[in-house]
């Protein structure tokens, strides 16, 4: 008993600690609506930031201060980057947060260089107590008394103060706050400070539990999401319950499946929005904002059409003069124009976001890799196989998935693509695990660069063009009608699940088809197909394209790739990634297809 | 006669609060029905669980002598049930005459004149621009177009005047009477001008906190005491 | 300091003058260099320290040679579609590098796909030489099997019977996990394996997992974490009284990129594989040693002397190979022996592997920072299976 007493104690510490960083982000997400990405970021530079100066000083005042610092950044994020997207989509916000996180990597390695740094411990609780019999750390004492602490504060200030009131008020019905004549700007930075402090100071205080290390950012923000979430976006509560549920299972599961701790989180947070789809304590905001922009597809005419018949013949005729890298580079352009494809249906037409794309791709991949090492089939039949296995894989997730909207959607195509990126690490026998899948080639006949080559554009082109025929034509009008007013498409008769659903599985099919190709391109396949950042590279391409353009995936994914492999030759490479992306999601929020569309007007303006 | 929609005890709670209290009343076919009451009384929330956007806690509905307690929007709509909302709803990327399209497309009407309904709306020289270059009053007149066209039995109207000057009311409700006539449609509608009821209403019902408190034709509903009460200060207004 | 770097550029330059007539050779070289910056970047640096000297030592058969280095940025499939930009529009000859296991799989693979030479430089999982090796194919740096068995013959000399293990949840940890119990049963029949903690890879719940394995009451523990992981399972254990008492195995834990961290923290008594560099007093070290600080102005650190021994070794084949083309390249690698500033290293015809050793030691703080003390050096050849074992691992054809 007095085991499991301390492991309880122990998971407990665990749960503050967690539960400081989920509180911050929970915060930020209520007053602002704004997903924050970077929220991890904020958290490793708490860590650094008290390292640097618990060298000069006291732990308890480099704590203070780290928390205070990253306040500050974090107001500064809001000043200059997040300020400018208020009125943007949550996508766009999300895709910005990230492009933070990418220019933060960077200045942390510039700043503080490659390696871990192991902080001091913290004076006065480098000691245990015996609690019956069993040794706890002071340390998690403190931890647990901490995250009380903030939980009772956050508690008193929402409950008692004209601020508390104020965001509770921002939360609810940001309407509201015009009425009480508040200027939300002034409510947003403080909002932003408090909410990057708390997770300054809960990677301050990690400080004696894990060196300050460049893996802190991306390895807590997915735990924190999966924490705001099952609590319920924007409830302080929720997020200790959470926190609390999270940490528990994962202390106690590990006594009976040491295993399980890659998968836990992601499944629990599975069940509880299957059956509680705004968390635990959340509610349905009644200001639920548009996930995407409501407009009507960017088409461009005649010029367009004669610019895409004169896209396919370069392209059919290229491998006769361009150099064979080129052909190379451009066959993994048509993967990942696919790829991003099949999500800007289900986003832009069907105004569907997903996080969790990667999860479609991966299903493909290894559906395809599968099918060649388990039945020897040839190359075409894996090509089928691809689509129909990520198509089976829609038709489960969007089953759960149309349940929710907005952001409680993506989140959940999110942990969906997690539960089966841990999965495919997790299942050794099948998926080979880490080491993964190796030796799919194609087929003689296309081993050649230039065979491989024609048949990824036969493929690719033909399904991006059944895409937009699709969201052009009559099912994309209807999708439409969903995502521009759902109550209005269903009193009219449209079964508005039905047609997102439907659209889930056509952009699932698309990604799988897409993964299957890639495998061949690559000759094997890893767990980080469905990993996050295979994901978000599909958001970004999306945007960067133009979320409403049809020929968008087309720009962003050439663009993309263009811009990785252009840019991955400098040093810090990922910060100009990241400068880029901000830029565009501020600049150009209709992606490069805007840009063209508003050099176009100009143009026919000033002749 | 016989009756298009019935309903039966119909309570809807939030929470604690009761805002549709065991509320009984039934639509013969063809009827033009004004279904009134104070701001709060209950009129937006008996429309939603008319047309199937919320779920009653009680009670329940027959459309046509066919219970659609618990069925989706989507289908009650199939059944023959179109409505408007209070905010206009459209689909806001789209051309006017897209929007039309949508509703027949999902109604399954391919033999409809949408050119000669958004004429009669006034709207036709709006055909091919996109909704959110249009006033609200046209974009109501839109709403309206697109409820017309999917050739519903039974149509519900949340305030279908609501923005419109004193005129355009008059015209407007008077393209919806007719239609409504030719077509046989039964015609619930909620309204705050009191002209539109009492000029147009063949039978008014009266709701105050959630429940049923009148029932009858203009005259009575003009003679009853406990709606005056209730409209106390807006006597004028009834009276009118 | 300053003036003596210009004048060292300015020999290197006349060097690179006299080479200019003749067509560097180029190798193409991948690492998830922004990945993992903690490890690559000192390998990036070893390779750079010997490439200088190559070249100004007049280069390889009077050509000179150019190391073309991408960023695969921890992607399987970024660096499967850089290394097709390095053959097919740099012209690059032979294929090095690499770090994570899944990576240098794939571009084992690709290598084979398109034969290309490959030097896994990094990777350390055992399928790169064995269950999936190929003809192409072929690792500098001794494996998780190498490293494991090491250690298993250090446990096996200790009292323990009961042992606990703590590894990564993926497959570097799993394989880590296998090899040690698989040696170690051999070698003392009677051990048993009371618990195995399977913390996420860099997201360890370290309280928890040390009263997991406490939990157990293991006579010894057999430790794989590494990088954060590892400070974080140092302190828990520490401060819960996890390593009271008790062995404690810990595989490349006496590397620097891991020990250094630690400081005056770093677990005393442990038994690790490492890289005491601080201790190794021979000729060559010395002057490895001496030119690593005097070019890059820091310590060296395991991935410094990896990336060394890969540059030696392409040195070494090309010159061996007298051409560059990939069959012969090929030819001279299988059993070709070179000097390094370790013992000298073969590589093994029968499955490609290179014999580089490791040191073995226990863990001390002295002076206030972790190092290995009563270390001595194991040849790789002398854990590795018979070349006959070895082969039969290999697909075959």
């Amino acid at each position: 008993m007095a085991f499991y007493f301390a492991q309880f104690l122990t998971g407990l510490a665990s749960a503050s600690s967690l539960f400081l960083v989920a509180a911050g982000l929970s915060i930020i997400f209520g007053v602002t609506r704004i997903v924050n990405f970077a929220h991890g970021s904020l958290f490793m530079l708490g860590a650094f930031i008290a390292y640097s100066v618990s060298q000069h000083t006291s732990f308890w005042l480099a704590v203070t201060m780290a928390a205070i610092a990253v306040g500050t950044i974090g107001w500064c994020m809001e000043r200059g980057v997040l300020r400018k997207l208020y009125a943007a989509p949550e996508l766009f916000q999300l895709v910005a947060t990230f492009g933070l996180v990418l220019i933060i990597q960077d200045a942390a390695l510039w700043i503080w260089g490659p390696m871990d740094l192991l902080g001091p411990r913290a004076p006065g609780l480098e000691g245990v107590v015996r609690i019956f019999g069993e040794p706890i750390p002071e340390y998690d004492l403190f931890l647990i008394t901490i995250g009380l602490v903030v939980l009772a504060a956050t508690w008193w200030t929402f409950k008692r103060t004209r601020f508390g009131i104020l965001v509770r008020a921002a939360t609810e019905d940001p309407e509201m706050l015009q009425a009480l004549g508040v200027k939300p700007s002034t409510l947003f930075q403080a909002t932003f400070f408090i909410g990057a402090a708390l997770a300054g100071l809960g990677g301050a205080l990690e400080l004696p539990r894990q060196p300050a290390n460049l893996m802190m950012d991306l390895n807590i923000i997915a735990e924190v999401f999966v924490v705001v979430v099952i609590g319920g976006m924007g409830s302080i509560i929720g997020a200790f319950l959470a926190a609390l549920l999270i940490s528990q299972l994962n202390a106690f599961g590990i006594l009976i499946f040491p295993e399980i701790t890659l998968v836990a989180a992601f499944a629990a947070m599975a069940v509880v929005l299957i059956f509680k789809p705004y968390g635990l304590m959340g509610k349905l905001s009644i200001a639920t904002p548009n996930a995407v922009e409501i407009a009507p597809p960017m088409t461009f005419g005649r010029i367009g059409s004669f610019a895409g018949v004169s896209l396919m013949i370069v392209l059919v005729a290229l491998p006769f003069f361009a150099p064979s890298f080129v052909v190379v580079l451009l066959s993994d352009i048509f993967i990942f124009a696919l790829f991003a494809a099949g999500l800007h249906y289900m986003m832009g037409t069907g105004g569907l976001i997903s996080f969790g794309h990667a999860a479609f791709f991966g299903l493909g991949a290894y559906g395809a890799a599968l099918v060649v090492k388990g039945f020897g089939v040839s190359m075409p039949m894996a090509l089928v196989a691809a689509p129909v296995l990520a198509g089976f894989g829609a038709i489960i997730i969007g089953w759960f998935a149309i349940r929710l909207s907005g952001v409680y959607l993506a989140m959940l195509t999110l942990a969906a693509a997690q539960i089966l990126w841990s999965t495919a690490i997790q299942w050794q026998s099948v998926t080979g695990g880490d080491d993964g899948i190796l030796g799919i080639w194609p087929s003689t006949w296309a081993t050649d660069t230039t065979a491989f080559y024609y048949l990824a554009l036969a493929l690719c082109s033909t399904t991006i063009c059944a895409l937009i025929y699709l969201s052009l034509g009559q099912h994309g009008l209807l999708l439409r009608a969903t995502r521009d007013a759902a109550p209005r498409a269903a009193a009219l008769g449209i079964n508005v699940k039905a047609r997102q659903w439907l659209a889930i599985i056509i952009a699932g099919v698309s990604a799988g088809l897409a993964g299957g190709i890639f495998v061949f391109s690559k000759g094997s396949v890893f767990p980080d197909v469905l990993a996050i950042p295979n994901s978000v590279d599909a958001l970004v391409m999306v945007l960067l394209g133009g979320l409403h353009a049809p020929v968008g995936p087309i720009i962003g994914a050439g663009v993309f790739a263009l811009l990785e492999d252009g840019l991955s030759r400098l040093p810090y490479w990922r910060a100009l990634l990241g400068i880029t992306i901000v830029i565009v999601a501020i600049y150009a929020p209709n992606g490069l297809a805007g840009v063209f569309s508003k050099l176009r007007v100009l143009r026919t303006k000033s002749t | 006669m016989t009756i298009a929609l019935e309903v039966k005890s119909l309570s809807k709670n939030f929470g604690g609060l009761k805002a549709i209290d065991d509320m009984s009343f039934s639509l013969d076919d063809g009827g033009f029905t004004a279904l009134i009451g104070p701001n709060g009384a209950g009129k937006t929330t008996c429309f939603n669980l008319l047309s199937g956007v919320l779920e009653p806690s009680a009670g329940g509905m027959l459309l046509h002598g066919q219970s659609i307690t618990s069925m989706p929007t989507h289908l009650r709509a199939r059944q023959g049930m179109g409505r408007t909302f209070q905010i206009a709803a459209t689909f806001r990327s789209m051309t006017v005459l897209e929007n039309i399209e949508v509703a027949l497309i999902a109604a399954k009407q391919d033999k409809f004149d949408a050119t000669a309904l958004l004429d009669e709306l006034g709207i036709a020289e709006h055909t091919d621009h996109i909704i959110t270059e249009l006033a609200y009053g046209d974009i109501k007149r839109v709403e309206l177009a697109m409820a017309l066209a999917s050739m519903p039995s039974v149509l519900l109207l949340d305030e279908p005047t609501a923005g419109m000057g004193a005129n355009e009311r008059l015209s407007i409700m008077e393209l919806i009477a007719r239609l409504a006539r030719v077509r046989g449609t039964t015609v619930l509608f909620t309204e705050h001008d009191m002209d539109s009821v009492f000029g147009f209403a063949e039978r008014i019902l009266v709701m105050d906190q959630g429940q049923l408190i009148a029932d009858g034709s203009p005259e009575d509903i003009r003679s009853n005491t406990h709606v005056q009460q209730i409209y106390l200060g807006d006597e004028a207004t009834l009276d009118a | 300091m300053t003036f003596v770097r210009t004048i060292a550029t300015a020999m290197l330059l006349s060097v690179f003058a006299s080479l200019a007539n003749a067509e560097p050779i180029k190798i193409g070289e991948i690492n998830s260099y922004t990945r993992l910056p903690a490890f690559t970047e000192p390998y990036k640096k070893g390779w750079q320290l010997a490439l200088e000297e190559i070249n100004a030592s007049g280069g390889i058969n009077g050509r000179s040679v150019e190391i073309i280095s991408r960023d695969d940025a921890g992607k399987p499939g970024n660096a499967v579609k850089i290394a097709e930009e390095l053959i097919r529009r740099d012209n690059v000859v032979m294929l090095t590098g690499t770090f994570f296991s899944h990576i240098g799989l794939a571009v084992s693979d690709f290598a084979k796909q398109n034969k290309v030479m490959f030097l896994a430089s990094e990777p350390l999982t055992d399928a790169l030489v064995w269950s999936k090796g190929n003809d192409y194919t072929f690792r500098l740096r001794p494996s998780t099997y190498m490293q494991a068995a090491m250690l298993a013959a250090e446990a096996a000399k200790t009292d323990a019977v009961k042992w606990a293990t703590v590894a990564p949840n993926y497959a570097y940890g799993k394989d880590a996990v296998a090899a040690f119990k698989q040696v170690l049963t051999k070698l003392k029949p009677e051990v048993k394996f009371v618990d195995e903690q399977w913390p996420a890879l860099f997201k360890i719940d370290a309280g928890v997992t040390v009263r997991a394995l406490e939990k157990s009451k293991p006579d010894a523990i057999y430790n794989v974490t590494f990088g954060p992981d590892l400070g974080s399972f140092v302190r828990e254990g520490t401060v819960r009284g996890l390593f009271k008492d008790r062995t404690v195995v810990s595989l490349l834990t006496g590397e620097p990129e891991y020990l250094e961290p630690l400081k005056d923290e770093a677990p005393k008594g442990w038994i690790v594989t490492g890289y005491p560099w601080y201790a190794i007093d021979t000729p060559e070290h010395n002057a490895f040693r001496k030119a690593y600080e005097a070019r890059w102005n820091e310590s060296l650190k395991m991935g410094s002397m990896v990336g060394y021994n890969m540059m030696l070794s392409v040195a070494a084949v090309l010159k061996e190979a007298k051409s560059t083309d990939t069959n012969a390249l090929i030819a001279a690698m299988k059993g070709l022996t070179h000097d390094t500033p370790m013992e000298p290293i073969t590589y093994r015809d029968a499955d490609h592997q290179a014999t580089m050793g490791s040191w073995v030691g226990k863990t001390d703080v002295i002076d206030g920072k972790g190092q290995m003390t009563n270390w001595r050096f194991i040849d790789g050849a002398s854990v590795l299976p018979s070349p006959e074992d070895a082969k039969a691992m290999r697909p075959k054809g």
